[in-house]
């Protein structure tokens, strides 16, 4: 759920922006140091190919859509920074373009979709996958879901501190509409990684950073 | 596909045009950011309305268009609007939160459609570690309406081949996507380098 500007204060926003933006310098001086700059174009074209998957509606049951997010899945080929990076700029270019999300929000936007996504989820995939790693493909599932779940806990978070709603009553509507779009993100994370892994999987032994 | 980019009217003579994208990005953020501060009050916002209207006809953008664009925020407005109101003043709140919303977007949208993309990059490269920001934001705008079409084309090559495509289908159109865009991000290299780009 992107937030658009207006609908944060400016505490919120002051900290959300400071905390995604020292991230994302972070993130640069970490790609530019450890990425083979030969890779640029593949950073470019994931960019492009997040904001597709962000922009494309998939036609549910019913007929209502969804649009993906692939923030988890696209940190899972390039890695947590570069995952972050890709979908930092994917959101920004979202709120100037199609006017998904804000100016003064994309701190809080690509703290609730691109850090969760990134790296909290990648993280804790790697964590999990170390610890029980005949069980990848569940922890690909529980990490897309998790991710999606905790940023709409940080979306109410931020909005319950500038005053816009009520946590409590927000709580269950949110969290259900949430886990909904989890349980289709991360089936899509692992229809997708499962494909790549039978039609070409080197792009799974790229170098993540 | 028919595809509208967004920056079209930066080609036409007008106010915003003629400014510098410096100076435009400094006041987009100062109007915006201002838009936090003002008190919830019908008066403040007057001339924040006023001006959009001025921008919009000193930069000739024609309205309905530019009325179509902004519209996109009521989608995302529902759902705030149904949070909101469980608050005490929640209907208010909303209200004064979804003016600063319109007016916010309304300024976003004059900004891009009145700057050449060309120019925007230019200011992003001087930007700190602005270099790759700028690079992959290219390459995002010049394959991005490449990638929706090609999605459109593989849907309807297997909607063309009796296959009524479902959400797994789906799924796995995007797989396919993703390995074209590996695919072509290394022909994009090779065609970098052959044109003179050197790794910085």
């Amino acid at each position: 759920m992107h937030i658009p500007d207006g609908f944060l204060d400016l505490k919120t926003v002051s900290v959300t922006n400071f905390f995604s933006f020292s991230f994302l310098f972070y993130s640069i001086k970490k790609i530019t140091k450890k990425l083979n700059p030969e890779k640029i174009p593949l950073l470019g074209l994931s960019c492009a190919f997040v904001f597709t998957l962000e922009v494309i509606s998939f036609p549910l049951p019913g007929g209502t859509s969804v649009h993906l997010s692939g923030a988890f899945f696209i940190s899972l080929i390039l890695g947590p920074f570069s995952g972050f990076f890709i979908t930092f700029i994917s959101l920004f270019v979202q709120a100037l373009i199609l006017g998904h999300g804000g100016i003064l929000t994309i701190g809080a936007n690509s703290l609730n979709i691109a850090f969760t996504g990134c790296v909290m989820g990648y993280y804790f995939y790697r964590f999990f996958e170390k610890l029980f790693p005949s069980f990848k493909t569940l922890w690909i599932f529980i990490m897309s879901l998790m991710a999606l779940i905790v940023g709409s806990l940080l979306f109410l978070i931020e909005l319950t501190i500038s005053g816009k709603i009520l946590f409590s009553r927000s709580l269950f509507p949110v969290l259900f509409a949430h886990s909904i779009l989890g349980i289709i993100e991360g089936i899509f994370t692992v229809s997708a990684i499962s494909f790549l892994q039978k039609v070409k999987p080197e792009i799974l032994k790229t170098q993540r950073v | 596909m028919k595809h509208h980019f967004i920056d079209r009217f930066a080609y036409k003579r007008g106010f915003l045009q003629e400014v510098n994208t410096g100076l435009k990005i400094f006041l987009l953020v100062l109007l915006i950011l201002s838009l936090l501060l003002i008190p919830e009050k019908i008066i403040f916002y007057v001339p924040f309305i006023i001006l959009v209207f001025m921008f919009l006809i000193f930069s000739k953008i024609p309205f309905i268009y530019f009325l179509k664009r902004v519209l996109i925020i009521f989608s995302f407005l529902i759902v705030l609007f149904f949070l909101s109101i469980f608050k005490e003043n929640g209907l208010r709140i909303f209200i004064f939160s979804f003016l600063k919303s319109l007016i916010s977007i309304s300024l976003v949208f004059l900004f891009v459609m009145t700057t050449k993309m060309f120019f925007l990059l230019e200011f992003i490269k001087k930007v700190p570690a602005g270099f790759l920001i700028s690079e992959v934001f290219s390459f995002l705008y010049r394959y991005f309406f490449l990638l929706q079409d090609e999605f459109e084309k593989m849907k309807r090559g297997m909607i063309s081949k009796g296959k009524d495509p479902k959400l797994k289908d789906y799924f796995l159109l995007s797989g396919n996507l993703f390995v074209r865009n590996y695919e072509r991000s290394e022909r994009v290299l090779k065609a970098m380098i052959s044109r003179g780009w050197r790794i910085k």
